[in-house]
């Protein structure tokens, strides 16, 4: 199947050692990407632009909600493109997860799927990490509301209906939770897929600290407390 | 006057500046920094048009008149976008609060170091500008008021041809609204666009740039002050107020233009919305000074070629290549057309044949100035410089930025120019800003602001790079205090603390240059003591009576001063009232005079001592306005030292037969 209308949007900050090799390997059954570098140290722009990806940069570090609202804009203005996801550059997710949820989303089963890792086997999730999105979701009547089990699963896929309304403020870490309320604010259909996370060493390096997880469960109370 | 009592002038003239700019940009949609960053372009676009329309219709100028203006386009806007929904409206959310706030907050410094260099340069809020330009302002502005026409059809040579008039629209309304004096809404109409209208300007283009970056947003309000060129050099040289007008929205088209051409950062404005306020500063541009329109045109150059070769490449890679390369041609042909438009109109080429300022400097000083940023013989800015030549380097990370380096090396050839070559193959790029080295440095800060910004933020960068690569202690490299926003914060405090320190007093130093009241008579056009005499005279002369005076002296100043018509309204005489410059005081023996005078209802006469910019030839053109005293038929009325006021009774041999005792003042 041509995946030529579906975009893979990358944030990239110095992720030279694997980007090549997410990049190369993502490339080969969609034609599609644009790595969004957020001022990146290391060679990850020449990485990726080398690897055949489509690239744009941030003239300043803005953080990985920015990354993600600029690389949606550079794909929604280009034609044909009707499919857009969200894939993190460490590695950690599959391509045949994508295929997947691309699939449901043209069976117009959903405008917006979004991974889960809570869907069978959990034993090779990181138990710190199991607890704290567990919590999350726990305190979180919009994720409930919505029946959703991991909503800070960086792998979503999404139509053109919501590439168009797609909108994140928060620069940082935040913006899973704010895609949450974007799917109420704008009444998405939504779904979850089950999807593999690799837990390499490198992407357990590179991934959320413990503190910014909790950094992250301390702003959706926030906002839970700012809404009522 | 104290500062308090200018200060609703200043509110008076912020608040023209922005709401009905505010009222137009929320109508179409747009919320938060892009809703009030883009505010004067619209609030001058819908002054300077209404201004034109009710010219057209009669109406008489007045306050009401504008505010039931400004709700046109806001209501067209409202009603457009109910027609056409969210086809028309702009989808782009406002920024995070914090986001919003690190930009509110960032302007607080610059308002603060603005205001102090208000304050102190000006000394009072009536002082006069002593200007060559300043005389024509004045005028027009009083022209304005009396006539109830602030139309740019009209206001050229005061009633009979075009020059841009959005500047005294605005001031005219500050006047109208505040009840403040002439001079006095002038200098804060100023205050208002280099304090409040040029930070946020900055801080649209800015915001487009770097999209919602904290430390970029936070540090660029005192960036946009720091510079000497701009806006305190327009305040001091010319004066150039309606430039400087046009200058500050300068940055606001070029955002536009950005957005129109996806060179932004997750840009405040979608297409639509772009196209609209582009075509809009366009419109506010041209009737404010349009030499602006030009440095939006240049700035825009690079940008546009950059989005048209990527969209040809786009074209190629999708199997389109003809179509690519018939897109490409047809834009070409576009500019070129438009190039060989412009060149053709006989405005335009008066204005690129001005060559009253002639090169005065090596190219190689030249060079120096606009790397240090000392332009046109200014202290030079340390700090600064090294963060716009740092900003040049860190540009070229990004599309977005790559276009600024060489835009401002383009910009800073164009001051090369004009400041040290000056031939006619010069003319052809330079001319559009008069050939002016001060019209073409006040543009760099343009550019330099952004490099700046960027610069300081690349710094920071690489100093928490440098930082985490030393072998601290983790707790010391983990710190908050070594984070791009901290260290952003650090250098931008350090920015901070050497403008208001340092820079800050070339800007005082030299807007008091311009804004004495007392000094050498060299430089100074309208002393205090003439103020005073102005006044006296006001007295004496019947409303319809109009005086003639050798304005070099500083009478041409009475009319805008008082209210009295004079006959020279500007430094140089026209082609109307030439003959009594070089005759009036033959009115006894010339019938013509006479017949002049009469048609011009020209009754009194001032003599004063002429000591302003002697070496100006203009300064020769009146010598039908000296020594008046020896001649037949002036009678004196009132005298304070050296200045004199006449009644001419040389025509009218009734008066002469009544001889009053004239009388003095201190």
């Amino acid at each position: 199947m041509s995946y030529s209308d579906t975009w893979l949007v990358v944030p990239v900050y110095n992720e030279a050692e694997v980007l090549g090799e997410v990049v190369s390997e993502a490339l080969q059954t969609f034609p599609n990407i644009v790595c969004v570098d957020d001022g990146s140290r290391d060679d990850s722009a020449r990485i990726a632009l080398n690897s055949g990806a489509h690239l744009v940069r941030h003239p300043v570090n803005l953080g990985q909600g920015a990354a993600l609202q600029t690389g949606v804009e550079y794909a929604r203005s280009r034609p044909g493109a009707n499919y857009f996801v969200t894939f993190d550059s460490d590695g950690q997710h599959q391509v045949a997860d994508v295929e997947r949820m691309i699939d449901k989303l043209r069976a117009d089963e959903a405008d917006i799927i979004v991974g889960t890792r809570f869907h069978g086997d959990t034993s090779h999730i990181p138990w710190t990490k199991r607890l704290l999105l567990r919590t999350i979701v726990a305190l979180s009547p919009q994720l409930r509301t919505l029946q959703l089990s991991d909503a800070h699963n960086g792998l979503r896929a999404f139509n053109r209906t919501v590439g168009e309304q797609f909108t994140i403020t928060h620069n940082g870490m935040g913006h899973a939770s704010e895609i949450i309320a974007m799917v109420r604010r704008y009444g998405w259909r939504v779904t979850e897929s089950p999807v593999t996370i690799a837990y390499t060493e490198y992407s357990m390096a590179k991934g959320q600290s413990l503190l910014n997880g909790v950094n992250i469960l301390f702003e959706s109370l926030l906002r839970t407390s700012f809404r009522r | 006057m104290s500062w308090l009592d200018a200060v609703p002038a200043l509110v008076a003239a912020v608040a023209w500046l922005l709401v009905p700019g505010v009222l137009s940009s929320y109508a179409l949609g747009l919320r938060g920094l892009a809703a009030w960053t883009v505010a004067p372009v619209f609030s001058t676009a819908v002054i300077a048009v209404s201004a034109i329309v009710f010219g057209k219709l009669g109406i008489a100028w007045s306050a009401s008149a504008a505010g039931a203006a400004a709700l046109v386009p806001a209501a067209a806007f409202l009603l457009v976008r109910l027609a056409f929904g969210r086809g028309f409206s702009p989808a782009v959310r406002p920024d995070q609060v914090k986001v919003r706030l690190a930009g509110w907050l960032g302007l607080l410094p610059a308002l603060a170091i603005g205001l102090s260099i208000i304050v102190q340069g000006f000394r009072t809020p009536a002082n006069l500008s002593q200007t060559y330009d300043a005389v024509f302002h004045y005028n027009a502005l009083r022209w304005v008021l009396e006539s109830g026409n602030a139309s740019s059809l009209a206001l050229g040579s005061f009633g009979s041809s075009f020059y841009p008039a959005a500047w005294h629209d605005i001031t005219s309304l500050a006047v109208l609204s505040s009840a403040a004096p002439l001079p006095v809404a002038a200098n804060m109409t100023t205050a208002a666009i280099a304090v409040f209208m040029w930070p946020l300007a900055c801080l649209f283009l800015s915001r487009q740039i770097f999209g919602p970056s904290i430390p970029a947003l936070a540090i660029t309000g005192t960036a946009s002050v720091a510079f000497a060129a701009f806006p305190w050099g327009l305040l001091h040289f010319g004066v150039l107020w309606p430039n400087a007008l046009s200058f500050a929205l300068v940055p606001i088209g070029v955002g536009a233009g950005l957005s129109i051409l996806g060179m932004t950062t997750q840009g405040l404005l979608n297409r639509t919305a772009a196209w609209v306020l582009f075509g809009t500063t366009l419109v506010a541009t041209g009737l404010a000074q349009p030499n602006a329109t030009f440095s939006i045109a240049a700035l825009l150059l690079l940008p546009g070629c950059h989005a048209l070769v990527s969209w040809m490449h786009g074209q190629h890679r999708a199997g389109r290549t003809t179509r690519g390369l018939l897109g490409g041609a047809a834009v070409l042909a576009l500019a070129v057309a438009s190039w060989v438009f412009v060149h053709s109109l006989s405005r335009i080429t008066s204005v690129k044949n001005y060559d009253r300022w002639q090169p005065f400097q090596s190219i190689t000083a030249a060079v120096g100035e606009v790397l240090l940023n000392a332009t046109n013989g200014r202290d030079a800015l340390w700090l600064l410089s090294a963060a716009v030549v740092a900003g040049m380097f860190f540009a070229f990370r990004s599309r977005i930025t790559l276009w600024l380096p060489f835009a401002h090396v383009g910009l800073a050839a164009l001051f090369v120019m004009a400041a040290a070559v000056q031939t006619s193959t010069t003319h052809i790029f330079t001319g559009f800003w008069y050939n002016d080295s001060h019209r073409l440095a006040a543009m760099l800060p343009i550019t330099g602001v952004l490099l700046a910004v960027g610069g300081v933020i690349g710094t920071a960068a690489k100093l928490r790079e440098w930082a985490h690569t030393r072998e601290l202690p983790s707790r010391m490299r983990n710190t908050r205090l070594i984070s791009v926003p901290a260290l952003t914060g650090a250098l931008g405090a350090l920015l901070l603390v050497v403008t208001t320190t340092w820079y800050q007093n070339w800007a005082v130093e030299s807007l008091r240059m311009t804004y004495r009241a007392v000094g050498s008579s060299a430089e100074t056009l309208v002393e205090s003591s003439e103020q005073e005499f102005y006044s006296r005279v006001d007295r004496v002369v019947p409303d319809d009576a109009v005086v003639a005076g050798d304005p070099w002296d500083g009478s041409a100043m009475l009319w805008a001063l008082t209210g009295t018509h004079v006959l020279f309204p500007h430094l140089n005489p026209s082609s109307g009232n030439e003959y009594l410059a070089e005759h009036l005081n033959e009115a006894a023996t010339d019938p013509k005079v006479c017949r002049l005078m009469s048609k011009l209802n020209v009754r009194y006469a001032i003599e004063g001592t002429s000591q302003y910019w002697l070496s100006n030839p203009g300064n020769d053109s009146y010598p039908g306005l000296t020594d008046l005293s020896k001649s037949a038929g002036f009678e004196l009325v009132e005298q304070q030292g050296p200045l004199r006021l006449y009644r001419i009774t040389a025509c009218d041999p009734e008066l002469a037969s009544h001889t009053p005792e004239p009388r003095s003042g201190a």
